[in-house]
C-alpha cells in the first residue's frame, strides 16, 4: 500500500498522462488508474477531484460538459497546451528524482 | 444507491454553498455513481457496492484547501460541535427512545382516560344516567371519584414523565451537537429508519383514521340522539379515549422517527436545524410562562374559564409561526 504522502507529489503527472491522448471523466480516470497500477494505487475520489480542481485553475487542464454514447452528461477534462508542458517538466523532474533515491536504495 | 447521495449529502451539510463547493459535490456524485454501477455490473451486492465506494471516497479535507473552505472544514470537524456514536450506542439509543416513546405515550393517555373519568362522573353526579339506569339520585359524591381519578392518573402520568426524562438525560447531547458515525454504521441506521417507515405511516393513519371516523359517529349520533344526554356522554368519552390512542401512536411513531433523525443529523435535527433550535429553545420556556400567567389572570379576574381556553390553540400556532420564521432566518444566514 503506497503512503498518499509518498505519491501526491506525482498525482499530476498520473492524471496528465492519462489525459494526453485524448478527454476523460472522474471515474474513467480513476480507474485507469488502478487498472495502469495492477491495483498497487488507487486513488480516492476527493484526491482525484482536488487534482482536477488545481490542474484546471493553473490552466493545465479545461473541462467541458459532455456527452456519453449511453447518454449520460458528465464533466470531461482535456489537456491544454500549458498542460503538455508542465507534464514534461513533472516528467523531467520525476527521472531526476528517481535517479537519485536509486542511489540510496540497494 | 440513495445511500451514495446520503452520505455525500451529509458530507457537505455543513459547507456553504458556493459555486465550486456545489461543483465539487456534482463531480464527486458523478464518480461515485460512476464506480457503483460499475461495481454493480461486475456483480457486487448494493450493500457491498456502496460500502465500497463509501470507503474508498476519501476525506474532504483534502479538498477544503483547494475550495477555499478550509476554515469551514475544520471548524465542523472540531470535537466541540460533533459527537461520535458507536453502533451500539447507537443501538442503545435507538431502543431507549422507543421506549421512552412508550412511556410518554402513555402518560398522556393516562392524563386522557383522568379527563374521560372526570366527565362521565361528573355526568352521573348530575344524574344523567338516572333515566337510563334507574335508582341513582344526583349524588355529588361521583364527582369526587371522577377528580381522584384524575389526579391518580396525573400524578401517575407525571411519574412517568420524570422517569423518562431522568433515564434519557445522557442523551440530551444529541439534541443540540451533530452526531459523527462511520459510514458503515450509518447505513445500518439509514436502512433501519427506512424500515420504520411503513410503521410510523401505519400509526399515523390509523390514528387519523380512527379520530375521523369517531368524530363522524359522534356527529351522527348527535343528531339521532339529541335528547339522550347518556348516549351523548358516552360517545364523548369513547372519542376522547379513541383520540388518547391515536396520540399514543404519533408520539410513539413520531419519537422513534426523531430518535432516527437525531442520529443521521436528518429532518428536524440537521446543523442548521440544530443551530436555529438552540435559539428557539432559548426563549420557549419564558414565552410558554407568560402564556400560562395571562391565561391564569385572565380566567380569574374574569372568571370566564369558559372562554379564557382560547388562548391555547392561539399560542400554539404564534408559536410554530415564530419558530418557522427563526428557521428561516438561521438558515439564509448559512
Amino acid at each position: 500500500m503506497i503512503s498518499s504522502d509518498v505519491i501526491r507529489g506525482y498525482t499530476d503527472i498520473i492524471i496528465l498522462y492519462l489525459l494526453m491522448d485524448e478527454p476523460g471523466y472522474g471515474y474513467e480516470i480513476s480507474r485507469k488508474i488502478s487498472e495502469r497500477s495492477q491495483g498497487l494505487y488507487s486513488m480516492k475520489e476527493t484526491t482525484l477531484y482536488s487534482a482536477f480542481n488545481r490542474l484546471e485553475k493553473n490552466g493545465y487542464l479545461r473541462s467541458f460538459a459532455g456527452t456519453e454514447t449511453g447518454g449520460k452528461t458528465r464533466t470531461y477534462y482535456e489537456l491544454t497546451p500549458q498542460g503538455h508542458t508542465h507534464y514534461q517538466l513533472k516528467k523531467d523532474e520525476w527521472l531526476i528524482t528517481k535517479k537519485v533515491v536509486d542511489q540510496f536504495i540497494k | 444507491m440513495d445511500a451514495i447521495f446520503n452520505y455525500l449529502d451529509n458530507m457537505f451539510a455543513h459547507l456553504p454553498k458556493t459555486e465550486e463547493v456545489k461543483r465539487a459535490k456534482t463531480e464527486l456524485g458523478q464518480m461515485m455513481e460512476d464506480k457503483y454501477n460499475q461495481l454493480r455490473a461486475e456483480g457486487r451486492s448494493d450493500n457491498e457496492a456502496v460500502g465500497q465506494v463509501i470507503s474508498e471516497f476519501g476525506n474532504l479535507s483534502e479538498l477544503a484547501e483547494e475550495l477555499g473552505i478550509s476554515n469551514q472544514v475544520q471548524q465542523a470537524s472540531s470535537e466541540d460541535n460533533f459527537v461520535y456514536v458507536t453502533a451500539a450506542e447507537g443501538e442503545t439509543f435507538i431502543e431507549k427512545s422507543k421506549k421512552a416513546a412508550n412511556m410518554i405515550g402513555g402518560g398522556v393517555a393516562a392524563i386522557m382516560l383522568g379527563v374521560i373519568s372526570v366527565i362521565f362522573f361528573s355526568s352521573y353526579a348530575e344524574g344523567i344516567f338516572s333515566q337510563v339506569l334507574g335508582g341513582d339520585e344526583p349524588n355529588k359524591v361521583y364527582l369526587a371519584v371522577g377528580l381522584g381519578l384524575l389526579f391518580i392518573l396525573i400524578a401517575f402520568a407525571v411519574y412517568l414523565f420524570v422517569m423518562t426524562g431522568l433515564a434519557n438525560e445522557k442523551y440530551k447531547i444529541f439534541d443540540k451537537k451533530v452526531v459523527k458515525l462511520d459510514p458503515h454504521n450509518k447505513m445500518l441506521i439509514q436502512k433501519a429508519k427506512e424500515n420504520h417507515r411503513p410503521v410510523l405511516l401505519r400509526k399515523i393513519s390509523i390514528g387519523v383514521g380512527q379520530i375521523l371516523l369517531a368524530v363522524a359517529a359522534l356527529t351522527v349520533a348527535g343528531v339521532l340522539f339529541e335528547d339522550n344526554e347518556a348516549v351523548l356522554v358516552c360517545l364523548v368519552c369513547l372519542l376522547l379515549l379513541i383520540i388518547g390512542i391515536s396520540v399514543w401512536l404519533f408520539i410513539s411513531g413520531g419519537a422513534i422517527q426523531n430518535a432516527y433523525d437525531k442520529l443521521l443529523n436528518e429532518g428536524d435535527y440537521t446543523v442548521e436545524r440544530r443551530k436555529s433550535e438552540s435559539v428557539v429553545q432559548r426563549w420557549a420556556s419564558p414565552y410558554w410562562t407568560l402564556i400560562v400567567v395571562v391565561y391564569l389572570a385572565w380566567s380569574f379576574i374574569t372568571s370566564s374559564w369558559d372562554k379564557t381556553w382560547i388562548i391555547w390553540p392561539i399560542a400554539g400556532i404564534l408559536f410554530g409561526l415564530i419558530s418557522a420564521i427563526v428557521h428561516a432566518a438561521t438558515s439564509n444566514k448559512e
